[in-house]
């Protein structure tokens, strides 16, 4: 099976335990502040709950427990609602960084060469690399930094397992 | 520049199409209707003219729409059409047979073309059949009549097919789906909207200086209020759509039927103008189906049988709809043999369904005809008898949040009556809470609510617990513990029980708190929660929040599982 490798474009970057995870921004529907919602009954443990987004009740899904990332209190945890094809989740994640445009040489899909222990590669597409310019505190030398590029779609169908036709 | 304008224009040839799909449903049901009409004995100069007509413009926009083998084919019924018109033929059964038959030919085209599937029209076949009317002798149309009674079983058969996967897909497919509102609906709305938009002006002007013009304001937001509710009324008056193409569609099934089963029967029905939530009215179209099969097959006699009984040789299928007490009502009655109570009993004793020394009351035995495999004839005929039917009937009508009731007297009649919600949508709800989840349950659900502490209880294995209401014990259901909630609620002294009536038997769920009452607009849930048991939809409170809806029958269901 070959994946479509990650591809060129703007992302919305956000913090998930202490990693950077991006997702395509065309399917990022809007970023929202923490709020409450209506629990559910033990559906499913990825699932947080509803609420109420302008009159349209959608559900919340928790990336900080999808990603296996420890929980930790994040001081400002944001929701990211996507909408992939009419199929719409919101995600809890622990901040929003910000709206990258990854250029083709930036982007390294071999991750999907390597085969893992367990499925967790299935729902990353690749790295991206940014350079970050030398700061005085980091010692004057240039720093590349991460990304993990998320199949945000793949990783909601794995962990709901909603019927979406794709 | 010039991809684009291709691309629009496709657009455009799409939007064609879809009318003309629309426009042909119509023509094809006022085809139908006429032909009906005409089978009857109706005057049929008008009729003629009216088939003519309707052939006619189906044919020229098929043309228009690149449907070309379609337009041929009808084409062929035009000319049929335009003899009977000139009185060179006149109408036959066989006549009659062809027109219906070569109906549900293009009925099927156009839903093999609307999804896009390969379709095909047997021409030659519909052109052989013409020739044959003209010259047949009596022997020989009516070998034609039978090779066309095969060709309509087939047909039946692709339609009751068609219905599963209507059936399945319904509500699934909003963006693809079309209704037909009245004019004058669309009228009140805007005059509703009207007014809103000047309040809304007021209310700004208003805003200036609240405090002077308090007095004015506040009457402007009471206005305002009772608008929106109105506003509310209307809109949701637009998904509400009449009875009249089920009555048709069960006209037509009854004539194919009762030619099946060479048994005369006449069709009334009254009431078609009453309007029903068009997913409600979809949901219906099966059941109703298996139902007036089953009375034209089970109830109604053959003509001789009739006569012997002292009864008209021709029987009566009534279909009537109406509201009554805030439900939408639909009674389909035949004047024919009844259900034989000790018939029933018997059988249910010899599948095991009773056991034999059970004493049962006349309802609860004829009840039994809902049990799943469970038929009193003795062969299973292609129209119904094969035991299963019924109970799908009952099933069906319960997801629509309906019931379903018989009433029947041995030799005289047999008559179901649906009870429907008026709508889908919207509907009167008790807020509960569910461990700390605010739920709702439709008040149509509920009979009683009461106090647990003023409860007489009493333990059995396992930690569940029996309850006493109205002088009769019945299980004690912990929603929350069932549903999976959680946090658990404690049984404190506000805990209460609502007494919910499921498979004929009360049961009664324990909830934490009601919290109140209010109108429900319900909503779908995310098709990652389709699957989650219990859960029918949520609601949007007065604060925002969001209020989980309660299938009922589902919790039940899952605590049997449970303490089984």
């Amino acid at each position: 099976m070959t994946k479509p490798g990650p591809r060129p474009g703007k992302y919305l970057i956000f913090r998930v335990g202490n990693e950077r995870y991006a997702i395509a921004l065309s399917e990022v529907r809007e970023v929202i502040a923490m709020t409450g919602m209506t629990r559910l009954p033990s559906v499913n443990e990825s699932l947080e709950g509803v609420f109420n987004l302008r009159g349209k009740i959608l559900s919340v899904a928790d990336l900080r427990h999808m990603l296996a990332q420890s929980d930790t209190a994040s001081k400002r945890p944001c929701i990211i609602a996507v909408d992939i094809n009419g199929f719409e989740v919101a995600n809890i994640v622990d901040d929003v960084i910000e709206v990258c445009t990854f250029k083709a040489e930036q982007l390294d899909g071999s991750i999907s060469e390597y085969s893992f222990e367990g499925v967790f590669k299935d729902f990353i597409l690749g790295v991206a690399k940014t350079r970050i310019p030398a700061l005085a505190d980091s010692g004057g030398k240039e720093i590349e930094q991460l990304t993990i590029l998320l199949d945000i779609e793949r990783l909601l169908n794995l962990n709901l397992q909603a019927k979406v036709a794709s | 520049m010039s991809n684009e304008t291709s691309q629009s224009d496709e657009a455009f040839f799409l939007e064609i199409k879809e009318v003309f799909y629309l426009e042909a449903t119509t023509f094809l049901q006022r085809f139908e209707d006429s032909v009906l009409a005409l089978e009857k004995g109706e005057s049929s100069k008008l009729l003629v003219e009216e088939l003519f007509r309707a052939a006619h413009t189906i044919k020229g926009s098929a043309a228009s729409v690149q449907f070309a083998d379609l337009a041929g084919y009808v084409h062929h019924l035009e000319e049929v059409l335009s003899q009977l018109k000139k009185e060179e033929i006149s109408t036959s059964p066989g006549l009659i047979e062809i027109l219906l038959v070569a109906l549900d030919q293009i009925r099927a085209y156009l839903d093999c073309a609307r999804k896009n599937l390969p379709c095909e029209l047997p021409t030659e076949e519909l052109k052989l059949k013409i020739s044959q009317l003209g010259t047949a002798a009596p022997g020989k149309e009516f070998r034609a009549s039978e090779s066309l009674h095969a060709g309509l079983l087939g047909s039946k058969v692709k339609e009751s097919a068609q219905i599963e996967v209507a059936g399945s897909s319904s509500g699934s497919n909003v963006a693809n789906d079309y209704i037909s509102i009245s004019l004058l609906k669309i009228e009140t709305i805007l005059n509703h909207f009207g007014e809103q938009v000047i309040l809304q002006s007021v209310l700004e002007h208003v805003e200036a200086d609240l405090i002077a013009q308090e007095q004015l304001a506040r009457r402007t937001i009471r206005q305002l209020s009772k608008l929106t509710l109105m506003l509310q009324d209307s809109v949701l008056s637009l998904r509400m759509v009449p009875v009249r193409p089920l009555v048709q569609k069960t006209s037509r099934t009854l004539r194919d039927i009762a030619k099946l089963l060479s048994k005369e029967i006449d069709f009334e029905s009254s009431g078609e103008e009453v309007e029903l939530d068009k997913t409600l009215a979809e949901s219906l179209a099966a059941p109703l189906t298996h139902i007036i099969r089953n009375a034209a097959d089970h109830g109604i006699e053959l003509p001789n049988d009739r006569l012997a009984k002292g009864k008209s040789r021709r029987g009566k299928i009534e279909m009537r709809a109406f509201y009554n007490g805030g439900f939408f009502n639909l009674e389909i009655r035949d004047n024919g043999k009844g259900l034989d109570k000790q018939r029933l009993l018997e059988k249910a004793t010899d599948v095991g369904i009773v056991a034999p020394d059970a004493k049962l009351s006349d309802e609860q035995i004829y009840d039994l005809i809902f049990h799943a495999g469970f038929s009193t004839k003795d062969a299973a005929t292609e129209i119904s008898g094969r035991g299963f039917g019924m109970d799908i009937v009952r099933k069906e009508i319960a997801s629509l949040r309906g019931t379903i009731q018989i009433k029947t007297k041995l030799g005289e009649f047999t008559s179901f009556l649906i009870q429907l919600p008026m709508s889908v949508a919207i509907f009167n709800g008790m807020i509960v809470n569910v461990g700390k989840t605010l739920c709702i349950i439709p008040n149509s659900e509920i009979g009683e609510i009461v106090r647990l502490s003023d409860l007489k209880r009493v333990s059995i294995q396992g930690g569940y617990e029996m309850v006493e209401i109205s002088n009769r014990a019945m299980p004690m259901v912990p929603v929350a513990k069932v549903t999976g909630f959680q946090e658990l609620g404690e049984i404190s002294a506000d805990s209460v029980v609502i007494v919910i009536r499921y498979n004929d038997k009360p049961y009664a769920l324990l909830v934490d708190e009601v919290v109140g009452q209010q109108r429900v607009v319900m909503k779908k849930l995310g098709i990652e929660l389709q699957d989650a048991p219990g859960l029918s939809g949520g609601a949007i409170l007065a604060d925002g929040n969001v209020a989980l809806v309660l299938k009922v029958g589902e919790v039940i269901d899952k605590f049997e599982l449970r303490a089984a």
